[in-house]
């Protein structure tokens, strides 16, 4: 089922590429999600994210031409995303205290004997995800929810396999650290 | 595979679809290990991929929409208006400091006392230099040229007027020169 989704993102990024919208549009509707969810976990913000969606896709669609069809497609795009999240963060100059935004801010003080429901397991992911160092942050996302080999990981953020692995690691241990901590619950 | 090596990949595996070959066959064998991944996969499952995080069908026609509205209007111009708002910003930016920067040198080229800036000159630069389009300024400058610029800028801000040009290598203040209409005050 991934392999086949995989396929046909490639042939629409091949067709694309040599110029065709209707392709590309095909595209952006089968991958936006993807990005959103990226942008969205990486910088916190909703508002940012739909716009770094925008971005990502128009950025795309520039460098199309130049895509390299020896490598994974979402790989591709997963690194235009990844880079305009990271440039929001710095320009946003996120400091080490999260200050969460309207649409996840709140209260998440609970007991750990109690139960979470949903909507406070998304503020707490994303309070986790705000604390992590960016090339941590990074690492999470693409390995936990896009699913992506460390050497894919690497690709996309310009860094070496063990420095990875490394910053995936770490962020699994805060992670367990803090699930232990706050008690949560699937 | 001892129970200690098991125990760091496992980490690395959390939330992937299928473990190893190797890592399988251990905690086949070993209870702790197995418990240690059984946990491991109920905390992935707490954290498993949520339509919170994805656009909803208005956001997603919203950004399509913006998208195909991106590309149909970069499609007729050569510049885009991020980038020309940027280009814009820099060559202000240059303009002002350079007619700052060379007023105040040629003043000490020719032996001048000029502690501080003329400020008559400077404002007889910056009102000539405003003539100068900044779009067709802008248009002239490859990324290379650009990035210089920006440097140059930067390094300028950071002095005082008599030193401004001291800080530039003689291609810069050449090329500074060549793109700024100051040349009659001097």
């Amino acid at each position: 089922m991934v392999d086949k989704d995989s396929d046909q993102i490639r042939r629409l990024a091949i067709q694309a590429s040599t110029g065709s919208r209707a392709a590309f549009s095909e595209l952006v509707n089968k991958l936006m999600n993807r990005v959103v969810a990226i942008t969205y976990r990486m910088t916190g913000e909703r508002d940012a994210a739909l716009d770094l969606t925008q971005d990502t896709f128009v950025s795309a669609w520039e460098g199309i031409k130049r895509f390299r069809q020896d490598s994974k497609s979402e790989t591709w795009l997963y690194r235009i995303a990844v880079n305009k999240a990271l440039n929001f963060i710095a320009h946003r100059k996120i400091s080490d205290t999260v200050e969460l935004t309207e649409d996840h801010a709140g209260s998440v003080s609970q007991s750990a004997d109690d139960l979470l429901t949903r909507e406070e397991l998304k503020q707490r992911v994303m309070q986790f995800m705000q604390s992590l160092p960016e090339q941590q942050r990074v690492a999470f996302e693409l390995r936990f929810y896009r699913q992506l080999s460390f050497e894919e990981i690497a690709e996309v953020a310009g860094r070496g396999v063990p420095t990875v692995k490394t910053n995936y690691r770490e962020a699994i241990r805060k992670l367990r650290r803090i699930a232990e901590e706050e008690g949560w619950r699937s | 595979m001892t129970c200690r090596e098991c125990r760091e990949e496992l980490e690395l595996w959390i939330g992937q679809a299928e473990l190893p070959k190797e890592i399988q066959d251990h905690i086949g064998s070993c209870a702790e290990c197995q418990k240690l991944w059984d946990d491991l996969r109920g905390l992935a499952s707490s954290l498993a991929e949520d339509s919170a995080f994805q656009a909803t069908a208005t956001e997603a026609h919203l950004v399509q929409t913006e998208i195909n509205r991106r590309l149909r209007t970069e499609a007729h111009t050569a510049i885009t208006p991020l980038h020309w708002l940027r280009h814009a910003a820099v060559a202000a930016s240059v303009i002002i400091v350079a007619g700052i920067g060379i007023t105040g040198y040629r003043a000490n080229w020719f032996s001048r006392s000029v502690s501080t800036p003329d400020t008559t000159v400077v404002a007889q630069a910056d009102t000539q230099t405003r003539n100068v389009a900044t779009e067709d300024f802008a248009e002239g400058l490859n990324d290379d040229d650009l990035s210089a610029l920006e440097r140059a800028v930067d390094s300028a801000m950071a002095l005082d007027d008599a030193t401004v040009l001291d800080s530039l290598s003689d291609e810069q203040i050449q090329y500074l020169e060549s793109h700024l209409d100051v040349r009659g005050l001097i």
